[in-house]
Protein backbone atom coordinates (compact mmCIF):
# COMPACT_ATOMS: atom_id res chain seq x y z
CA UNK A 1 0.00 0.00 0.00
CA UNK A 2 2.68 2.51 0.95
CA UNK A 3 4.32 1.98 -2.60
CA UNK A 4 1.46 2.70 -4.36
CA UNK A 5 0.73 5.83 -2.44
CA UNK A 6 4.32 6.73 -3.53
CA UNK A 7 3.82 6.45 -6.75
CA UNK A 8 0.18 7.82 -7.28
CA UNK A 9 1.58 10.92 -4.98
CA UNK A 10 4.60 11.40 -7.46
CA UNK A 11 2.18 11.41 -10.91
CA UNK A 12 0.11 13.84 -8.57
CA UNK A 13 3.23 15.97 -8.23
CA UNK A 14 3.92 15.26 -11.98
CA UNK A 15 0.27 16.26 -12.82
CA UNK A 16 0.97 19.65 -10.42
CA UNK A 17 3.81 20.25 -12.52
CA UNK A 18 5.68 20.60 -9.46
CA UNK A 19 10.04 20.09 -10.18
CA UNK A 20 10.27 18.06 -7.13
CA UNK A 21 8.81 14.93 -8.91
CA UNK A 22 11.84 14.31 -10.84
CA UNK A 23 14.16 14.42 -7.97
CA UNK A 24 11.50 12.16 -6.20
CA UNK A 25 11.42 9.79 -8.58
CA UNK A 26 15.26 9.51 -9.70
CA UNK A 27 15.43 9.17 -5.51
CA UNK A 28 12.97 6.02 -5.80
CA UNK A 29 13.67 4.74 -9.43
CA UNK A 30 17.54 6.09 -10.67
CA UNK A 31 18.56 2.56 -9.72
CA UNK A 32 16.47 0.57 -11.65
CA UNK A 33 16.77 2.43 -14.52
CA UNK A 34 20.19 2.26 -14.98
CA UNK A 35 20.19 -1.22 -15.08
CA UNK A 36 17.82 -1.40 -17.13
CA UNK A 37 19.64 0.67 -19.40
CA UNK A 38 23.60 -0.80 -18.62
CA UNK A 39 22.21 -3.92 -20.06
CA UNK A 40 22.01 -1.86 -23.18
CA UNK A 41 24.14 0.73 -23.18
CA UNK A 42 27.91 -0.44 -22.79
CA UNK A 43 29.13 3.11 -22.38
CA UNK A 44 28.25 5.07 -19.01
CA UNK A 45 27.90 8.32 -20.32
CA UNK A 46 25.32 6.98 -22.53
CA UNK A 47 23.32 4.98 -19.96
CA UNK A 48 23.51 8.21 -17.93
CA UNK A 49 22.19 10.56 -21.01
CA UNK A 50 19.18 8.34 -21.27
CA UNK A 51 17.95 7.42 -17.98
CA UNK A 52 17.69 11.51 -17.98
CA UNK A 53 16.68 11.61 -21.43
CA UNK A 54 13.79 9.15 -19.47
CA UNK A 55 12.89 11.55 -16.87
CA UNK A 56 12.26 14.41 -19.42
CA UNK A 57 10.01 12.03 -21.65
CA UNK A 58 8.13 11.48 -18.11
CA UNK A 59 7.99 14.87 -17.42
CA UNK A 60 6.55 15.80 -20.68
CA UNK A 61 3.99 12.70 -21.24
CA UNK A 62 2.75 13.01 -17.79
CA UNK A 63 0.05 14.54 -18.10
CA UNK A 64 -1.62 13.69 -20.20
CA UNK A 65 -0.56 10.04 -19.71
CA UNK A 66 -1.64 8.80 -15.89
CA UNK A 67 0.33 4.82 -16.07
CA UNK A 68 -1.17 2.26 -14.23
CA UNK A 69 2.45 0.91 -13.19
CA UNK A 70 4.44 3.91 -13.07
CA UNK A 71 7.78 1.49 -12.37
CA UNK A 72 6.70 -0.14 -15.42
CA UNK A 73 5.54 2.76 -17.55
CA UNK A 74 9.15 4.71 -16.47
CA UNK A 75 11.12 0.52 -17.32
CA UNK A 76 9.87 0.91 -21.00
CA UNK A 77 10.35 4.86 -21.84
CA UNK A 78 13.93 3.76 -20.53
CA UNK A 79 14.49 0.46 -22.34
CA UNK A 80 13.06 1.80 -25.84
CA UNK A 81 14.81 4.97 -25.40
CA UNK A 82 18.51 2.52 -24.72
CA UNK A 83 17.32 0.05 -27.42
CA UNK A 84 17.68 3.34 -29.84
CA UNK A 85 20.70 5.04 -28.73
CA UNK A 86 21.75 1.28 -29.38
CA UNK A 87 20.73 1.35 -33.14
CA UNK A 88 21.90 5.09 -33.35
CA UNK A 89 25.33 3.86 -32.27
CA UNK A 90 26.25 0.43 -34.00
CA UNK A 91 24.00 -1.15 -36.37
CA UNK A 92 27.18 -3.72 -36.83
CA UNK A 93 27.69 -5.86 -33.88
CA UNK A 94 25.24 -6.73 -30.77
CA UNK A 95 27.28 -6.49 -27.43
CA UNK A 96 25.00 -5.28 -24.47
CA UNK A 97 23.51 -8.06 -21.98
CA UNK A 98 20.35 -7.70 -23.37
CA UNK A 99 21.13 -7.99 -27.00
CA UNK A 100 22.94 -11.16 -25.31
CA UNK A 101 19.71 -12.43 -24.25
CA UNK A 102 17.75 -12.21 -27.45
CA UNK A 103 20.34 -14.55 -29.28
CA UNK A 104 19.16 -17.04 -26.58
CA UNK A 105 15.82 -16.43 -28.09
CA UNK A 106 16.58 -15.98 -32.00
CA UNK A 107 17.08 -20.04 -32.39
CA UNK A 108 13.81 -20.61 -30.91
CA UNK A 109 11.85 -18.11 -33.68
CA UNK A 110 10.88 -18.58 -37.20
CA UNK A 111 12.82 -17.91 -39.99
CA UNK A 112 12.89 -13.65 -40.45
CA UNK A 113 9.94 -12.59 -42.76
CA UNK A 114 10.36 -10.09 -45.50
CA UNK A 115 10.01 -6.24 -44.16
CA UNK A 116 6.95 -5.23 -46.01
CA UNK A 117 5.31 -8.39 -44.31
CA UNK A 118 6.68 -8.09 -40.76
CA UNK A 119 5.24 -4.20 -41.34
CA UNK A 120 2.01 -5.69 -42.05
CA UNK A 121 1.60 -7.15 -39.02
CA UNK A 122 -1.05 -5.69 -36.57
CA UNK A 123 0.78 -4.61 -33.32
CA UNK A 124 -2.69 -5.34 -31.48
CA UNK A 125 -1.68 -9.49 -32.50
CA UNK A 126 1.47 -9.15 -31.01
CA UNK A 127 -0.39 -7.50 -27.63
CA UNK A 128 -3.19 -10.20 -27.11
CA UNK A 129 -0.55 -12.84 -28.25
CA UNK A 130 2.64 -12.38 -25.74
CA UNK A 131 0.09 -11.38 -22.83
CA UNK A 132 -1.81 -14.38 -23.30
CA UNK A 133 0.60 -16.23 -23.81
CA UNK A 134 2.86 -14.99 -20.53
CA UNK A 135 -0.50 -15.26 -18.50
CA UNK A 136 -0.88 -18.88 -19.17
CA UNK A 137 2.54 -19.93 -18.06
CA UNK A 138 3.61 -20.49 -14.42
CA UNK A 139 4.09 -17.16 -12.19
CA UNK A 140 7.71 -18.27 -11.56
CA UNK A 141 8.61 -19.01 -15.61
CA UNK A 142 6.99 -15.84 -16.52
CA UNK A 143 9.05 -13.64 -14.09
CA UNK A 144 12.28 -15.80 -15.35
CA UNK A 145 11.44 -15.32 -18.90
CA UNK A 146 10.67 -11.39 -18.58
CA UNK A 147 13.83 -10.36 -15.92
CA UNK A 148 16.06 -12.42 -19.07
CA UNK A 149 14.58 -10.98 -22.31
CA UNK A 150 12.77 -7.60 -21.04
CA UNK A 151 15.18 -6.74 -18.49
CA UNK A 152 18.03 -8.35 -19.58
CA UNK A 153 19.41 -10.13 -16.14
CA UNK A 154 22.00 -12.57 -16.75
CA UNK A 155 20.79 -16.06 -15.16
CA UNK A 156 23.11 -15.66 -11.91
CA UNK A 157 21.22 -12.58 -11.63
CA UNK A 158 17.76 -13.96 -11.77
CA UNK A 159 19.02 -17.32 -9.61
CA UNK A 160 20.10 -14.73 -6.70
CA UNK A 161 17.42 -12.35 -6.80
CA UNK A 162 14.34 -15.26 -7.10
CA UNK A 163 16.73 -17.73 -4.44
CA UNK A 164 16.40 -20.63 -6.73
CA UNK A 165 19.45 -22.88 -8.67
CA UNK A 166 21.40 -20.97 -11.68
CA UNK A 167 20.27 -24.44 -12.99
CA UNK A 168 16.83 -24.15 -12.33
CA UNK A 169 16.56 -20.70 -13.64
CA UNK A 170 17.73 -22.38 -16.89
CA UNK A 171 15.57 -24.89 -17.01
CA UNK A 172 12.74 -23.08 -16.58
CA UNK A 173 14.06 -20.38 -19.81
CA UNK A 174 14.51 -23.37 -22.28
CA UNK A 175 11.27 -25.00 -21.51
CA UNK A 176 9.51 -21.16 -22.06
CA UNK A 177 11.30 -20.72 -25.14
CA UNK A 178 9.78 -23.83 -26.47
CA UNK A 179 6.57 -23.41 -25.30
CA UNK A 180 6.63 -19.62 -26.70
CA UNK A 181 8.17 -21.42 -30.48
CA UNK A 182 5.22 -23.77 -30.42
CA UNK A 183 3.01 -21.10 -29.38
CA UNK A 184 4.23 -18.33 -31.75
CA UNK A 185 4.20 -21.39 -34.93
CA UNK A 186 0.59 -22.38 -33.52
CA UNK A 187 -0.61 -18.73 -33.88
CA UNK A 188 1.63 -18.61 -37.75
CA UNK A 189 3.37 -15.30 -36.13
CA UNK A 190 6.71 -14.76 -37.47
CA UNK A 191 8.80 -13.01 -35.55
CA UNK B 1 14.66 -12.63 -36.71
CA UNK B 2 13.57 -8.80 -37.47
CA UNK B 3 14.96 -7.39 -34.52
CA UNK B 4 12.67 -4.72 -35.13
CA UNK B 5 9.46 -6.76 -34.80
CA UNK B 6 10.88 -8.45 -31.95
CA UNK B 7 11.42 -5.26 -29.87
CA UNK B 8 8.08 -4.34 -30.86
CA UNK B 9 6.50 -8.08 -29.73
CA UNK B 10 7.99 -7.23 -26.45
CA UNK B 11 7.50 -3.81 -25.73
CA UNK B 12 3.52 -5.14 -25.71
CA UNK B 13 3.95 -6.83 -22.48
CA UNK B 14 1.12 -5.51 -19.84
CA UNK B 15 2.66 -2.87 -17.18
CA UNK B 16 1.40 -5.78 -14.55
CA UNK B 17 3.22 -7.86 -16.08
CA UNK B 18 6.55 -6.25 -15.77
CA UNK B 19 5.75 -5.14 -12.29
CA UNK B 20 5.49 -8.43 -11.24
CA UNK B 21 8.64 -9.60 -12.58
CA UNK B 22 10.43 -6.64 -10.78
CA UNK B 23 8.39 -7.53 -7.79
CA UNK B 24 10.76 -8.56 -4.69
CA UNK B 25 7.82 -10.53 -3.38
CA UNK B 26 6.22 -12.09 -5.97
CA UNK B 27 8.33 -15.10 -5.38
CA UNK B 28 8.50 -15.85 -2.09
CA UNK B 29 11.00 -18.24 -0.87
CA UNK B 30 10.69 -21.28 1.34
CA UNK B 31 10.34 -19.81 4.71
CA UNK B 32 12.56 -20.81 7.16
CA UNK B 33 10.11 -22.17 9.86
CA UNK B 34 9.61 -24.95 6.70
CA UNK B 35 13.38 -26.01 6.98
CA UNK B 36 12.69 -26.21 10.87
CA UNK B 37 9.40 -28.50 10.41
CA UNK B 38 11.08 -30.83 8.11
CA UNK B 39 12.79 -32.99 10.32
CA UNK B 40 9.88 -32.84 12.58
CA UNK B 41 7.38 -33.98 9.98
CA UNK B 42 10.02 -36.61 8.51
CA UNK B 43 10.26 -38.29 12.28
CA UNK B 44 6.37 -38.09 13.29
CA UNK B 45 6.69 -40.16 9.47
CA UNK B 46 9.06 -42.34 10.99
CA UNK B 47 6.66 -43.26 13.85
CA UNK B 48 4.28 -44.40 11.42
CA UNK B 49 6.18 -45.77 9.17
CA UNK B 50 6.08 -49.69 10.29
CA UNK B 51 2.65 -49.71 10.71
CA UNK B 52 2.21 -48.29 7.21
CA UNK B 53 4.63 -50.63 6.20
CA UNK B 54 3.13 -53.92 6.95
CA UNK B 55 -0.89 -52.26 5.67
CA UNK B 56 1.16 -51.73 2.48
CA UNK B 57 2.03 -56.00 2.10
CA UNK B 58 -1.28 -56.54 3.33
CA UNK B 59 -3.34 -55.01 0.41
CA UNK B 60 -2.22 -55.84 -3.01
CA UNK B 61 -2.30 -52.89 -5.71
CA UNK B 62 -2.02 -49.70 -6.42
CA UNK B 63 -1.19 -47.98 -3.17
CA UNK B 64 -0.42 -44.20 -2.69
CA UNK B 65 2.21 -43.90 -0.08
CA UNK B 66 5.24 -41.49 1.57
CA UNK B 67 8.76 -41.25 -0.31
CA UNK B 68 9.67 -42.19 3.19
CA UNK B 69 7.68 -45.51 2.69
CA UNK B 70 8.76 -46.10 -0.77
CA UNK B 71 12.41 -45.75 0.86
CA UNK B 72 11.85 -48.60 3.28
CA UNK B 73 11.27 -50.75 0.62
CA UNK B 74 14.53 -49.37 -1.37
CA UNK B 75 12.75 -46.54 -3.69
CA UNK B 76 14.69 -43.46 -4.00
CA UNK B 77 12.72 -41.52 -6.20
CA UNK B 78 13.00 -38.40 -4.08
CA UNK B 79 16.32 -37.53 -4.32
CA UNK B 80 16.54 -37.25 -8.47
CA UNK B 81 13.55 -35.10 -8.63
CA UNK B 82 14.89 -32.97 -5.71
CA UNK B 83 17.91 -32.40 -8.21
CA UNK B 84 15.89 -31.36 -11.20
CA UNK B 85 16.19 -27.92 -12.16
CA UNK B 86 12.26 -27.74 -12.74
CA UNK B 87 9.52 -25.68 -11.60
CA UNK B 88 8.80 -28.32 -9.27
CA UNK B 89 7.07 -28.17 -5.95
CA UNK B 90 8.11 -31.52 -4.02
CA UNK B 91 5.18 -31.65 -1.53
CA UNK B 92 2.98 -32.00 -4.92
CA UNK B 93 4.48 -35.23 -5.95
CA UNK B 94 2.21 -38.31 -5.41
CA UNK B 95 4.23 -41.68 -4.60
CA UNK B 96 2.88 -44.72 -4.85
CA UNK B 97 3.53 -48.85 -5.79
CA UNK B 98 1.32 -49.95 -8.76
CA UNK B 99 0.96 -53.24 -10.76
CA UNK B 100 2.21 -52.78 -13.93
CA UNK B 101 2.77 -55.01 -17.17
CA UNK B 102 -0.04 -57.33 -18.94
CA UNK B 103 -0.71 -60.01 -15.87
CA UNK B 104 -0.31 -56.76 -13.80
CA UNK B 105 2.59 -58.77 -12.05
CA UNK B 106 5.11 -56.29 -12.03
CA UNK B 107 5.15 -53.81 -8.99
CA UNK B 108 6.78 -50.54 -9.69
CA UNK B 109 7.96 -47.44 -7.14
CA UNK B 110 6.31 -44.62 -9.36
CA UNK B 111 6.11 -40.37 -8.73
CA UNK B 112 4.26 -38.45 -10.56
CA UNK B 113 4.35 -34.76 -11.06
CA UNK B 114 3.81 -31.91 -12.73
CA UNK B 115 6.52 -29.53 -14.06
CA UNK B 116 5.85 -26.23 -16.36
CA UNK B 117 1.94 -27.84 -17.22
CA UNK B 118 3.66 -31.30 -18.12
CA UNK B 119 3.03 -34.37 -16.02
CA UNK B 120 5.44 -36.41 -15.42
CA UNK B 121 5.49 -40.46 -14.31
CA UNK B 122 8.65 -41.63 -12.99
CA UNK B 123 8.71 -45.44 -11.90
CA UNK B 124 11.49 -47.25 -10.62
CA UNK B 125 11.41 -51.52 -10.46
CA UNK B 126 14.76 -53.42 -8.53
CA UNK B 127 15.38 -56.13 -10.86
CA UNK B 128 18.26 -58.20 -12.43
CA UNK B 129 17.04 -57.49 -16.10
CA UNK B 130 16.32 -54.68 -17.96
CA UNK B 131 12.38 -54.45 -18.59
CA UNK B 132 9.83 -52.20 -20.39
CA UNK B 133 8.21 -50.63 -17.23
CA UNK B 134 6.76 -47.27 -19.02
CA UNK B 135 3.78 -48.94 -19.34
CA UNK B 136 2.64 -47.10 -22.84
CA UNK B 137 2.47 -49.77 -24.95
CA UNK B 138 3.41 -50.17 -28.64
CA UNK B 139 5.99 -47.83 -30.06
CA UNK B 140 7.05 -46.42 -33.41
CA UNK B 141 10.80 -47.66 -34.46
CA UNK B 142 11.35 -43.56 -33.97
CA UNK B 143 13.83 -44.21 -30.60
CA UNK B 144 17.46 -44.59 -29.95
CA UNK B 145 19.47 -46.38 -27.32
CA UNK B 146 22.97 -44.89 -26.24
CA UNK B 147 25.11 -46.50 -23.25
CA UNK B 148 26.66 -44.14 -20.78
CA UNK B 149 28.37 -45.42 -18.05
CA UNK B 150 27.86 -49.01 -18.65
CA UNK B 151 23.87 -48.06 -18.42
CA UNK B 152 21.92 -48.40 -21.96
CA UNK B 153 19.66 -45.41 -22.10
CA UNK B 154 16.50 -45.95 -24.01
CA UNK B 155 14.96 -42.98 -25.78
CA UNK B 156 11.46 -43.97 -27.28
CA UNK B 157 8.75 -41.56 -28.52
CA UNK B 158 5.79 -43.89 -28.94
CA UNK B 159 2.50 -43.57 -31.67
CA UNK B 160 0.45 -42.23 -28.96
CA UNK B 161 2.39 -39.02 -28.62
CA UNK B 162 4.21 -39.70 -25.31
CA UNK B 163 7.90 -40.21 -24.70
CA UNK B 164 9.89 -41.96 -22.60
CA UNK B 165 13.43 -42.52 -21.50
CA UNK B 166 14.02 -45.62 -19.59
CA UNK B 167 17.54 -47.19 -18.42
CA UNK B 168 18.67 -50.19 -16.29
CA UNK B 169 21.22 -49.58 -13.60
CA UNK B 170 23.14 -52.72 -13.36
CA UNK B 171 24.64 -51.42 -10.13
CA UNK B 172 22.01 -51.12 -8.29
CA UNK B 173 19.71 -53.63 -10.32
CA UNK B 174 16.76 -50.96 -10.86
CA UNK B 175 15.14 -50.15 -13.90
CA UNK B 176 13.80 -46.63 -14.08
CA UNK B 177 11.86 -44.73 -16.76
CA UNK B 178 10.38 -41.57 -16.94
CA UNK B 179 7.37 -40.74 -19.46
CA UNK B 180 5.18 -37.74 -20.06
CA UNK B 181 3.02 -36.84 -23.07
CA UNK B 182 5.90 -34.28 -24.29
CA UNK B 183 7.85 -34.28 -27.34
CA UNK B 184 11.13 -36.38 -26.82
CA UNK B 185 13.48 -33.49 -26.24
CA UNK B 186 11.91 -32.27 -23.03
CA UNK B 187 11.53 -35.81 -21.30
CA UNK B 188 15.13 -36.43 -22.41
CA UNK B 189 16.43 -33.16 -21.04
CA UNK B 190 14.66 -33.52 -17.93
CA UNK B 191 16.11 -37.23 -17.94
CA UNK B 192 19.85 -36.40 -18.80
CA UNK B 193 19.48 -34.43 -15.06
CA UNK B 194 17.51 -37.25 -13.16
CA UNK B 195 20.46 -39.36 -14.42
CA UNK B 196 23.37 -36.87 -13.71
CA UNK B 197 21.92 -37.36 -10.26
CA UNK B 198 21.80 -40.93 -10.39
CA UNK B 199 25.34 -40.56 -11.30
CA UNK B 200 25.34 -41.96 -14.84
CA UNK B 201 26.96 -39.14 -17.39
CA UNK B 202 25.90 -38.90 -21.11
CA UNK B 203 28.70 -37.51 -21.70
CA UNK B 204 31.43 -35.65 -20.20
CA UNK B 205 29.89 -32.13 -20.71
CA UNK B 206 32.99 -29.61 -20.03
CA UNK B 207 32.53 -27.77 -16.67
CA UNK B 208 31.02 -24.81 -17.26
CA UNK B 209 28.82 -25.61 -19.95
CA UNK B 210 25.23 -24.17 -19.97
CA UNK B 211 22.46 -23.84 -21.82
CA UNK B 212 22.38 -28.23 -22.17
CA UNK B 213 19.71 -29.79 -23.89
CA UNK B 214 19.20 -32.79 -25.34
CA UNK B 215 17.34 -34.12 -28.20
CA UNK B 216 16.27 -37.27 -30.94
CA UNK B 217 16.86 -36.00 -34.58
CA UNK B 218 16.69 -37.73 -37.79
CA UNK B 219 19.59 -36.73 -39.87
CA UNK B 220 20.29 -38.85 -43.25
CA UNK B 221 17.42 -41.67 -42.59
CA UNK B 222 18.92 -42.22 -38.92
CA UNK B 223 17.69 -41.57 -35.67
CA UNK B 224 20.42 -39.37 -33.88
CA UNK B 225 21.33 -38.47 -30.30
CA UNK B 226 21.60 -34.57 -29.79
CA UNK B 227 23.49 -33.11 -27.17
CA UNK B 228 23.26 -28.90 -27.14
CA UNK B 229 25.61 -26.99 -25.21
CA UNK B 230 27.32 -23.60 -24.89
CA UNK B 231 30.50 -22.63 -23.27
CA UNK B 232 32.17 -19.73 -23.73
CA UNK B 233 29.98 -18.17 -26.00
CA UNK B 234 30.38 -20.81 -28.46
CA UNK B 235 27.83 -23.11 -29.51
CA UNK B 236 28.14 -26.60 -29.57
CA UNK B 237 26.18 -29.43 -31.03
CA UNK B 238 27.02 -33.13 -30.68
CA UNK B 239 25.67 -36.24 -32.06
CA UNK B 240 25.89 -39.74 -31.98
CA UNK B 241 23.81 -42.57 -34.03
CA UNK B 242 24.47 -46.54 -34.37
CA UNK B 243 24.71 -47.44 -37.74
CA UNK B 244 25.28 -50.80 -39.40
CA UNK B 245 26.95 -49.07 -42.64
CA UNK B 246 30.15 -49.48 -42.00
CA UNK B 247 31.79 -48.34 -46.05
CA UNK B 248 33.60 -45.72 -45.93
CA UNK B 249 33.02 -42.81 -46.63
CA UNK B 250 30.75 -42.59 -43.71
CA UNK B 251 27.64 -40.79 -43.45
CA UNK B 252 28.06 -37.28 -42.15
CA UNK B 253 24.90 -36.95 -39.05
CA UNK B 254 25.78 -33.03 -38.20
CA UNK B 255 23.08 -31.91 -40.02
CA UNK B 256 24.84 -29.44 -40.96
CA UNK B 257 24.54 -28.53 -44.81
CA UNK B 258 27.21 -25.83 -45.03
CA UNK B 259 29.52 -25.66 -47.63
CA UNK B 260 33.47 -25.65 -45.60
CA UNK B 261 36.48 -23.77 -47.11
CA UNK B 262 38.54 -26.68 -45.66
CA UNK B 263 39.16 -29.97 -45.15
CA UNK B 264 41.68 -32.53 -43.62
CA UNK B 265 42.09 -35.99 -42.55
CA UNK B 266 42.33 -36.49 -38.73
CA UNK B 267 41.84 -39.27 -35.65
CA UNK B 268 39.70 -38.99 -32.82
CA UNK B 269 41.43 -42.03 -30.82
CA UNK B 270 41.45 -44.80 -32.76
CA UNK B 271 38.73 -43.30 -34.82
CA UNK B 272 39.62 -41.76 -38.37
CA UNK B 273 37.81 -38.34 -38.62
CA UNK B 274 36.86 -35.42 -40.87
CA UNK B 275 37.32 -32.00 -40.07
CA UNK B 276 35.62 -29.38 -41.85
CA UNK B 277 36.63 -25.19 -41.36
CA UNK B 278 34.75 -22.25 -42.48
CA UNK B 279 36.06 -18.70 -43.30
CA UNK B 280 33.42 -17.44 -41.03
CA UNK B 281 34.81 -19.16 -37.99
CA UNK B 282 32.67 -22.16 -37.43
CA UNK B 283 33.69 -25.71 -38.09
CA UNK B 284 32.87 -29.52 -38.01
CA UNK B 285 34.43 -32.50 -36.90
CA UNK B 286 32.44 -36.27 -38.09
CA UNK B 287 34.00 -39.50 -36.97
CA UNK B 288 33.03 -43.26 -36.75
CA UNK B 289 33.82 -45.47 -34.33
CA UNK B 290 33.55 -49.08 -36.26
CA UNK B 291 33.60 -51.58 -33.43
CA UNK B 292 30.40 -50.56 -31.89
CA UNK B 293 29.16 -48.92 -35.01
CA UNK B 294 28.60 -45.95 -33.88
CA UNK B 295 28.58 -42.68 -35.91
CA UNK B 296 29.84 -38.88 -33.84
CA UNK B 297 29.25 -35.58 -35.19
CA UNK B 298 30.46 -32.07 -33.25
CA UNK B 299 30.00 -28.55 -34.78
CA UNK B 300 31.13 -25.24 -33.02
CA UNK B 301 29.41 -22.04 -34.64
CA UNK B 302 32.81 -20.21 -34.26
CA UNK B 303 36.21 -20.01 -33.15
CA UNK B 304 36.69 -23.33 -34.93
CA UNK B 305 40.27 -24.46 -35.78
CA UNK B 306 41.48 -27.94 -35.96
CA UNK B 307 42.66 -27.80 -32.02
CA UNK B 308 39.29 -26.29 -30.58
CA UNK B 309 37.31 -28.86 -32.65
CA UNK B 310 39.47 -32.20 -31.75
CA UNK B 311 40.28 -30.89 -28.15
CA UNK B 312 36.34 -30.64 -27.15
CA UNK B 313 35.58 -34.10 -29.72
CA UNK B 314 37.97 -35.72 -27.14
CA UNK B 315 36.71 -34.08 -23.93
CA UNK B 316 33.29 -35.42 -24.69
CA UNK B 317 33.84 -38.73 -26.78
CA UNK B 318 34.06 -41.91 -24.70
CA UNK B 319 34.31 -44.73 -26.69
CA UNK B 320 32.33 -47.69 -25.83
CA UNK B 321 34.86 -50.15 -26.28
CA UNK B 322 36.82 -48.15 -23.93
CA UNK B 323 39.84 -46.27 -25.69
Amino acid sequence: MHKITDDESLISLLFARDESALSRLAEKYHTLLLSITRRILPDARDVEECVNDTYIRIWNAIPPEHPVSLPAYLSRVARNLALERYTYNSAAKRSSALTDAFEELEEFMLPSCPDNVAEAVNEKIFHDFINSFLKSQTKEARIFFLRRYWYGESIEEISSSCHVSKEKVKSSLFRTRNRLRSALEKEGIVL
Amino acid sequence: MNEKLFDLFMNNVDASLLEEAMDPNALPGKSSIHRYLRPAIAACLCIGLLAAFFHMHQTPGSSALTSQELATLGYDLTSPLESLPLDLDMETVSYSMEYIGAANDIRVAQATFTSDGTEYTCRAYKTDTPQDISGIGTSSDDGLTLTADNTAISLVRSDSGDSYVSWYSPETETQWCLSAREDSATVMTTAYYMLMCLGVELTDVPAGADNISCNIVSVSGLTVGELNFTLDGTHYTYHTAPTSEVAYPFADISGDTKTYTSHITTKIGWCTAELYLSEDGSGKVIWFDIAPGLLYSLTMDRDADEEALLSMAEQIYTPVQGG
